[in-house]
């Protein structure tokens, strides 16, 4: 009995020991690469293979390197415009979904989904045929298009998750004050949506600042945006100016991510539903 | 109806199928606390809803201060209503939830902030002005809903159970709180409550409610002392009822409970002669009498045998099986004397029951035809 009971915690303990270290395998194998990264893009030689010493050199160059400003311009302008018509009509989808139930809502709530789910190489394929089908050339509008085509459902799925806990007696007490129903969405209900609208609208920025398979099939020529550039770049050899832009790149978008951790307090929140569900 | 309040002509409510409110009349005074009470489903909560604005009637006027607002949206009606569940604005603190319809009425900023100042006052929350409802007690809460709602000088104030959530305790000092307030605002307020006890302490009037019909409307004592109906004799109190006939109206009407037992009852009691009745008879009514005892002339008189005893402190619950009618009475017994074995009746003793034929209250049998015509005006 009493080996039973001294015996318990050091088999627990050992075991505990063999999951920290699992734990730390799978986390060291997921960062490894990224701190190689970023560690390279200090690294003061023209060739990614040898730690040379410590240079900035080639944030310097990054910064001076026309082409790749171009497209690091290019990429935040379509990042920003469909960032602001993903957010508006997916703020409005998810309010009318959450809000109403109308004849085939459940099957709309359900269908948000097959964008998250599906391939991303289906979902560019599927728009670059009906934009063919449409008679319509790729373009810059095409990218706007194809993006806020994939982060609306980001969005719907946000914001929809949020309202979920959103009580329909405050509409009332509003109109009850004397609001009408613009005053009530206005002062009410927007306010009251504003963290899932903001986590939205951050999430689909990032995904639109880095995408690189829809917007591969759907840009046409001449737009090359920043995950492009960098594609076309790594064809010559992967050099310590890469390193530079991925950093930058890294850094927005965890910084946006962070920021929408902090809005929705907690980790931006995927929740799937099953239609209907409260 | 200039002379109401609120006065709702022929109201109807269905959703779908279902009829939630059916043809309701009602008037209620200026100034009046006013109380619709009744078990879940009653239909109360929705009259209170279209007297807000949240649900139009499927038939019929609701007249406010004398104008017709069945129509109008929520907004454009002088009503306000504290919510059950409070429905406080998360985002905007106690004065900003105080101030939200001063500002849709676009007053003076100084003006709001002497009202908001005032209706905080009155609830007591001024030092609580910059908290956020989060921050609030549900007691807290619950005056800021108020205080909300009163701000706006609403010529009639909705309360939709705002005291469901508290606990006893609370819920009793804010009766009494709500009782003042009501006084020193001088608006009408309606009160929705399934808590008969709440709608007794508290109305000046009561409308008892029942599957979408108003039952009786009364002053509380009115209400307790002369139910109109066997529902609003069960609801509110608990009644003994026996069926029997009325035998013959007159200055004294008669009543056979069957067994070659008969009752005097009030002349003005309802129902007509021959017809099926039923006789109710409060609990605290009936005396208990030692076989044997003499019993004061003129009372009713049945013999009976205790069955069970609970004691509640204040009061002692016989429950007395009474053969000839073959059906168990409640009696109530104040507990004047300490109770002991000496002042207490024991299950199996024999005993009489007797009570005062002015206690007797025929009401119409449940479903019988004309039993609920009459008590809408």
């Amino acid at each position: 009995m009493r080996r039973a009971l001294s015996r318990k915690p050091r088999d627990q303990r050992t075991k505990a020991k063999g999951l920290r270290l699992f734990v730390a395998g799978v986390y060291g194998f997921l960062f490894a690469p990224i701190v190689v990264l970023v560690l390279f893009s200090f690294n003061d030689s023209k060739r990614n293979a040898t730690w040379q010493g410590f240079t900035l050199r080639w944030y310097n160059e990054l910064f001076h390197d026309g082409p790749v400003l171009d497209a690091l311009f290019l990429t935040l302008k379509i990042a920003v415009l469909a960032t602001i018509l993903a957010t508006i009509f997916g703020a409005l989808g998810a309010y009318a979904l959450t809000r109403y139930k109308f004849r085939g809502s459940g099957l709309y709530n359900g269908a948000i989904y097959v964008p998250l789910v599906i391939p991303e190489i289906v979902f560019a394929v599927a728009l670059l045929s009906g934009f063919n089908a449409a008679g319509i050339i790729p373009s810059f509008k095409t990218i706007i298009i194809a993006h806020v085509a994939f982060m609306l459902s980001f969005v719907i799925v946000v914001v929809r998750s949020r309202m979920a806990g959103f009580d329909r007696t405050l509409e009332e007490a509003a109109m009850d004050l004397g609001a009408n129903e613009i005053q009530t969405f206005v002062y009410v209900t927007l306010p009251f949506m504003m963290p899932g609208i903001l986590a939205g609208s951050l999430l689909a920025f990032v995904l639109s600042f880095d995408d690189f398979v829809i917007t591969f099939f759907n840009s046409g020529v001449g737009n090359t945006t920043l995950p492009l550039k960098v594609y076309s770049m790594v064809k010559f050899g992967v050099t310590p100016e890469i390193n530079a832009i991925s950093v930058f790149m890294l850094l927005v978008s965890s910084l946006l991510l962070l920021a929408t951790y902090k809005l929705q307090g907690g980790p931006p929140t995927i929740t799937v539903r099953a239609p209907g569900e409260e | 109806m200039d002379d109401f309040a609120i006065y709702l002509d022929g109201v109807t409510k269905r959703f779908g199928p279902v009829t939630a409110v059916e043809r309701m009349d009602l008037g209620i005074a200026r100034g009046e606390f006013f109380s619709l009470l009744g078990p879940s489903g009653c239909g109360k909560t929705t009259t209170l809803r279209m007297i807000a604005g949240f649900e139009e009637p499927s038939e019929g006027a609701i007249f406010l201060d004398g104008t017709d607002v069945a129509k109008l949206p929520p907004f454009r009606r002088n009503v306000n209503t504290v919510f059950q569940s409070y429905a406080l604005f998360p985002h905007l603190n106690v004065e900003k939830n105080v101030a939200f319809g001063l500002k849709r009425k676009k007053l003076a900023r100084h003006e709001i902030k002497r009202r908001v100042t005032d209706a905080l006052r009155l609830v007591e929350l001024e030092e609580r002005r910059q908290y956020k409802p989060s921050q609030l007690s549900g007691g807290m809460q619950q005056r800021v809903a108020l205080a909300r709602a009163l701000v706006n000088l609403p010529s009639v104030l909705l309360l939709d159970e705002p005291l469901g959530a508290l606990d006893l305790k609370l819920r009793r000092q804010m009766q009494l709180e709500l009782k003042h307030i009501h006084k020193d605002v001088g608006i009408t307020f309606i009160y929705v409550t399934h808590d008969q006890e709440e709608a007794l302490t508290m109305s000046d009037r009561i409308a008892v409610m029942n599957a979408g019909r108003v039952e009786q409307v009364g002053v509380p004592e009115d209400l307790y002392e002369h139910p109109a109906t066997r529902f609003v004799a069960g609801f509110i109190g608990t009644s003994n009822f026996i069926e029997g006939s009325l035998e013959r109206d007159g200055d004294h009407g008669l009543m056979n409970l069957g067994e070659g037992q008969r009752v005097l009852v009030p002349a003005a009691a309802g129902g007509s002669a021959g017809g099926p009745v039923e006789l109710a008879v409060r609990p605290e009514k009936i005396r208990l009498y030692e076989v044997g005892q003499e019993v004061p002339e003129g009372l009713c008189l049945l013999r009976g045998k205790v069955r069970d005893v609970v004691y509640l402190g204040m009061t002692t619950q016989y429950t007395i099986e009474v053969p000839v009618l073959s059906r168990q009475f409640t009696v109530l017994e104040q507990n004047v004397e300490a109770a002991s074995d000496q002042t207490l009746w024991v299950p199996g003793e024999e005993t009489q029951l007797a009570w005062h034929p002015s206690h007797n209250r025929v009401l119409p049998a449940e479903g019988s035809a004309g039993a609920q015509e009459e008590d809408a005006a």
